[in-house]
This record gives structure tokens, sequence and C-alpha cells, in this order.
């Protein structure tokens, strides 16, 4: 089925540039669109501009936020000695939703990826060196978490950051790695059980 | 090319990259034992559920099950299990820097579905060799690069013994035909007057050792840092001599920024 009318191409076209949208999902988004009130058309289309004009980073950790500093670093409920490096602003919002965690983030905006030639001065790692080193006598950062995925490139990430940690005396920690909750032992492949039991814990 | 009717392979490999696909696949791009390097499609790989959890990742020895149909532009990959375990590149940061260059120039060298048996056994060797290095890691960087373009019909000319018999402290290597002599004009073979590397007995003759050596005993190789700089220059001349248009540099570029 081909739309008769250029503007609808041309939103099909923008549509199916988003990821996992292949042109029939596009189509139906499209048509779907063609049916809404005007002004919820408009609506949508306010808030995919000022996602652009008003989001920035917050200047303290790298999430994205609508201020300059982001609710987090800016609560006073937040306890600042204890950073949790993390990827994307993606799995600051993945942590959030445990509720387990009550200190402060920093975004790196990426991982090391030497295949695809990204490397530190592409990410913000020295901004968290900086940021550690940085004396507060309030919140002194005692220790910093790394919430790196668990692949290569996380832990070519882990090791570098780790090593320019290493001489300003914090306590560097990484996610625990291994078998699923819910997981079935069986089912687990070879190489993260294998992890799993180097990273054993006493019970 | 086409194969006449569907069938399942059976191979081991290496996994030398992993890119996502879609929502929830991958693309990993293998070394394989019977078809050389293939890239492959894993449907369902990123999923919470995925059966081959941390298999696919780069620097893995895999065993796999392909279902390949021919016209396809990439074939399916249905089934992973754990060849080796390598857990020990991933322990320092200096063995994944050796690992990642290892992994891009077998990419950039090798061509797509070239059955070479003695390149897999090579990576494989060498990896494992990295795997339980203790020290000196580091040496099986120049000691791959050589044996690869070697593999692909580049092995240098000379033998300890040529060494041996330098007169001076010093020598040069041939590019071309990678050829020892006191001067350039001990060379039989001919060539550009530009396409030679002087050196110094001690560099020469590591040099030789890396082509004839197997991993595991290049690990014994103590080079200082001056020796280690003046080897790798030598390696990286002769090496770029002979492949230099296909040559990468992106984790050159990465690990210069962190080390
Ligand atoms: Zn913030």
């Amino acid at each position: 089925m081909q739309f008769t009318s250029e503007s609808v191409e041309d939103l099909v076209e923008q549509f199916s540039k988003l990821p996992s949208i292949g042109r029939k999902t596009a189509r139906r988004l499209a048509s779907f669109v063609l049916k809404m009130p005007k002004t919820e058309v408009e609506e949508l289309a306010r808030a995919l501009v000022a996602v652009k004009e008003r989001v920035r980073f917050c200047t303290v950790c790298f999430n994205v936020t609508d201020h300059e500093v982001c609710p987090i670093c800016a609560s006073s409920r937040r306890n600042r000695s204890v950073i949790c490096v993390v990827e994307e602003p993606n799995d600051v919002m993945a942590l959030e939703r445990t509720d387990g965690f009550d200190g402060v983030y920093h975004v790196l905006g990426g991982v090391i990826s030497p295949l695809d030639g990204i490397g530190p001065e592409d990410l913000r790692i020295r901004e968290l060196v900086a940021r550690v080193s940085e004396p507060d006598a309030e919140w002194p950062v005692s220790e910093v978490i790394l919430a790196v995925n668990p692949n290569v490139e996380g832990d070519t990430t882990a090791f570098y950051v780790s090593k320019l940690l290493a001489p300003l005396g914090v306590n560097v920690s990484r996610l625990a790695r291994g078998i699923p909750m819910g997981g079935d032992l069986e089912y687990t492949d070879e190489a993260t059980l294998a992890r799993a039991l180097e990273g054993r814990v006493s019970a | 090319m086409a194969r006449e009717r569907p069938h399942i392979l059976r191979t081991h490999a290496v996994v030398l990259r992993s890119i996502d696909y879609g929502e929830t696949s991958r693309i990993v791009t293998l070394y394989t034992e019977e078809r050389g390097r293939m890239a492959v499609l894993v449907r369902g790989a990123r999923s919470s559920k995925s059966r081959f959890g941390a298999t696919l990742e780069p620097m893995s020895h895999i065993e796999v099950v392909i279902f390949c149909k021919p016209g396809r532009d990439l074939q399916n990959l249905t089934e992973t299990s754990q060849a080796s375990a390598w857990r020990g590149i991933r322990r320092s940061l200096d063995k994944l820097e050796t690992a990642w260059r290892i992994l891009e120039f077998t990419t950039a060298l090798m061509h797509e579905e070239e059955a070479h048996r003695d390149v897999y056994n090579l990576l494989v060797s060498t990896l494992a060799a990295l795997d339980v290095a203790h020290a000196r890691s580091r040496n099986l960087w120049p000691f791959f690069q050589l044996r690869l373009v070697a593999e692909l019909g580049f092995e240098p000319a000379f033998t300890r013994e040529d060494i041996a018999a330098l007169a001076d402290e010093r020598g040069v290597l041939h590019l071309e035909s990678g050829q020892v002599a006191e001067d350039v004009s001990g060379f039989t073979t001919g060539g550009p007057s530009g396409a030679v590397r002087e050196a110094s007995r001690a560099a020469l003759r590591a040099f030789a050792i890396l082509c004839r050596a197997d991993a595991r005993s290049v690990l014994n190789m103590h080079m200082d840092a001056t020796l280690r700089s003046e080897v790798e220059a030598l390696v990286s001349g002769y090496v770029s001599w002979h492949v230099e248009a296909a040559l990468p540099n992106r984790t050159e570029k990465v690990f210069a920024q962190i080390s």
C-alpha cells in the first residue's frame, strides 16, 4: 500500500528512522496520526521539540535533566559520598527503580569500545576523576560503584577507571556478575556460570 | 558463495566482534575453524532469557551450530557452547589491549568465508597463551602480527643463523623479502632502495625468534623497553610493507589514550 500524499510519505519516512520501527509499523503509526485530533498532534510535536530544546546534561553527573543540576544531585537526601558509575541515562532509571540506592550517579555516556574507536576521551571519565578528587568537607567521596555492563567492553572500562581512581584512595567496587535471579543453573551458559562461580560470596 | 542446499554447520570459532541488531538480536563476526571469517545473525541474543549468555562476547572461544541457507547474506547461529574459558584474558588491562588488537587485526586481514585452518589455530594458540601469561603478555602482539602475515604468504626469509653471521652489532632487514644483511649491498634480491629497516642485532634476533617460536615460548622472551620498542617498530614496518592498505588502527588510538 502506498500513500498518495507526499506529507504522509514523509511522516512514514521519519517514523521508520526510529529504532525497531519497520516500514509497516511506520505506516500504521502515520495512519494513526492522521486520525488523531489536531490538538493531540500538536502536543506530540511540542513534546518532541521540547525534548531537544530543554533537555540538557546535569553539570555534575551528566544525566539528562531539564535543569542545570539534576534532581538527584540536588537532593539533600542523597548520599553524595557514594557515586555509582553507569554507561547511559537509561541505566540511572533502571537503578532508581530498584529503590535500593541512595547515593548519586555519574553517567559516562558510553563505554570504551576499541573496535568502534571509542576511547576515554569520548566519555566523561576525566570528569569522574575530577569529581572524586575534588575536596568536599561535607561529602568526601568514599566509594565508587562501577555499574557498567558485564561484557568485555565493560571490563576494559572498569579496569581503566579503577586504575585512574586507585591513587585517590577511594573504595572501587563493581556490580556482582552471574546467574540472573529466577534463573536455572542447568540452563545457564558455561561462560556466565563460570563467572558466577568466580565471583561467589560467602553464604 | 552459495552452497546448493540448506545445511547445518558445526564448528569451533573465536568471536571477533559482536554488534547489536534490531531490538534483541546481534550480528556476530566469528573466525571459524571450518570457514574462516563469517558473520552470523543471532536472534534473541540480547533478551534476558537468552540461552547464549556470555558466549557471544568478543574473545570467546566457542563451539557453534549455524543453520546455513544458500543465498542468504547472514546465516543464523542457533546454538553455542563454550570451548575454552579464557577468563585470564579478562583479568588485566594489558591482556585486554593485546586481545583487542589481535581481534581487530584478524578482522581486517582475513576475508569472509575463506577457510584457513592455520590462521584459526594461530588465533586460538595465541589467545590461549595470553590467557595463561603471567608476565610479558605484550610479546604476543608482535608475534601474532608476524605470524598472521606469514600465514598469508609473507614469511620473512631469514633465520637466527643469518643473524649470528652478522659481523656488526647492527644489520638491516629487507622489508620485501624479509632477508637480513649487514648493509643494503648484501641482498640477493633487489627492490626499492628505501625498503629496508636498520636495527640492532638484538632486535633482529628477537624478530627471528618471533618468526619461529610458538606462542607459549614467546612469553619467555625478555625484552627491555628499548629493545621492545625497536622490535615493535621492526615488526610494524615489515607488516605494513606487506599489508598496508588493510591495516586498522582504532584499537591503537584508543589505547594510546589509556596508557
Ligand atoms: Zn546530576
